[in-house]
């Protein structure tokens, strides 16, 4: 069953027991008593596919209002992971985006099994491109725009990788976009489900673009990366590529991944190899249409 | 009392990636994982294949790059081999 299947009755009281949703590879439990977020996981959550309550979650993210004097003049949440809170508090109208704070941080730093980049990522027939960047780059602007052009959505904020089979794996969720992206990508995708826009966040206004279903029921899937892309939108910018390669490449995918450190020697060689086998480069464009072309342009490389 | 040369401490616990541009080098002992330039590149991989004194080394690098010995070039090489001893790579000794 879909969340959206579920009446509004039954959503806000498994919202508020534990809603075990499938978010591949893994299982999610959000529990939250906050009015909006039920709103917001009904909208930005519709078509994901609810679990049985026995399902074991790989992750528990509770989100709750906070106490003190503040709550009575403006209310305020909290996301907590089983019971750690490395947040800060956050109004509850931004509760959507202390879920989705805690979702990527629970995905970053608690799943010991993949070598984790902070990079977005899409793939077409089982071939994936990795788009790594720091915040206001265009990395999940340039995965939305791929993904409205046909891509499969992957991840726009966290790359997986089975560093023993060099595979990639999908964990499609609501794409985020910041402040001029949100109208440039509803403009370039006018018939794609968005989420609310929430504004007066420290990043400004943020909104989301919603995964399909197709993108949902792929998420199994496993692709080989056959090319990395880092992003560099200036408006105005003629579009090119400039190739990167050798120690500055491997630096690059270093600074990239979370969580590189604890795989040692294994990580090395990893990175080592891919380095030599994929190419790399920095995509200058100066809109979403360029940047969609810079990107089927490596993806065309390998297949020469 | 002969004069100490630089030596790899374990030149097994190195692994290198090398690249046009510079190397990266995973430091096992350590866990770390290091960006040397060209020119540090060259300064270690001189250290692992011969441990050299001071003054042989200095020679020899001057030699392979080109470029003479004085004061600028004595301190930017002592200044590298200090760096690669504080990250436990290499050591001066009498042997």
């Amino acid at each position: 069953m879909k969340v959206s299947e579920l009446s509004a009755n039954a959503l806000k009281q498994a919202a508020r027991d534990g809603l075990t949703l499938s978010t591949p590879p893994f299982i999610t439990r959000i529990q939250t008593p906050i009015d909006t977020l039920q709103r917001s996981i009904a909208h930005m959550y519709g078509e994901f596919d609810v679990v049985g309550p026995d399902e074991v979650p790989d992750f528990l993210v509770r989100v709750d209002g906070t106490g003190g004097v503040r709550r009575f003049f403006r209310k305020q949440c909290m996301a907590y992971i089983d019971v750690e809170t490395p947040f800060i508090p956050l109004p509850d109208d931004l509760s959507p985006l202390m879920l989705e704070q805690a979702l990527n941080w629970s995905v970053a730093v608690r799943t010991g099994t993949y070598l984790v980049f902070h990079a977005a990522i899409v793939a077409k027939e089982g071939r994936a491109l990795l788009i790594p960047g720091a915040s206001g780059q265009g990395k999940s602007t340039l995965c939305a725009s791929l993904v409205a052009s046909g891509w499969q959505l992957y991840s726009d904020e966290l790359t997986l990788l089975d560093v023993e089979t060099g595979l990639v794996q999908a964990h499609p969720r609501p794409i985020s976009l910041k402040n001029e992206s949100i109208q440039a990508m509803q403009e370039f995708a006018p018939d794609w489900p968005f989420s609310a826009s929430y504004g007066g966040t420290p990043k400004g206004t943020i909104a989301y673009m919603l995964p399909r279903r197709a993108d949902l029921e792929a998420a199994g899937q496993l692709a080989r990366p056959v090319a990395i892309l880092m992003p560099a939108f200036k408006k105005g910018v003629e579009p090119y590529l400039e190739p990167m390669a050798g120690a500055n490449a491997f630096l690059q995918l270093i600074v990239s991944s979370i969580n590189y450190g604890s795989f040692g020697e294994e990580g090395f060689l990893f990175l080592s190899d891919l380095v030599k086998r994929v190419p790399m480069a920095t995509a200058h464009y100066g809109d979403n249409a360029a940047g969609v072309a810079l990107a089927e342009e490596m993806m065309a490389a390998d297949e020469g | 009392m002969p004069e100490p040369k630089w030596h790899m401490i374990k030149p097994d616990a190195l692994e290198w990636h090398d690249a046009d541009d510079g190397s990266l080098v995973l430091h096992r002992s350590t866990g770390e994982t290091h960006y040397f330039n060209l020119y540090a590149t060259f300064i270690l991989r001189s250290v692992k294949e011969t441990p050299q004194t001071e003054a042989d080394l200095l020679r020899h690098i001057a030699e392979q790059l080109g470029e003479e010995v004085d004061e600028a070039f004595i301190k930017k090489i002592r200044g590298q081999l200090w760096n690669f001893e504080e990250m436990a790579m290499v050591e001066a000794r009498e042997t």
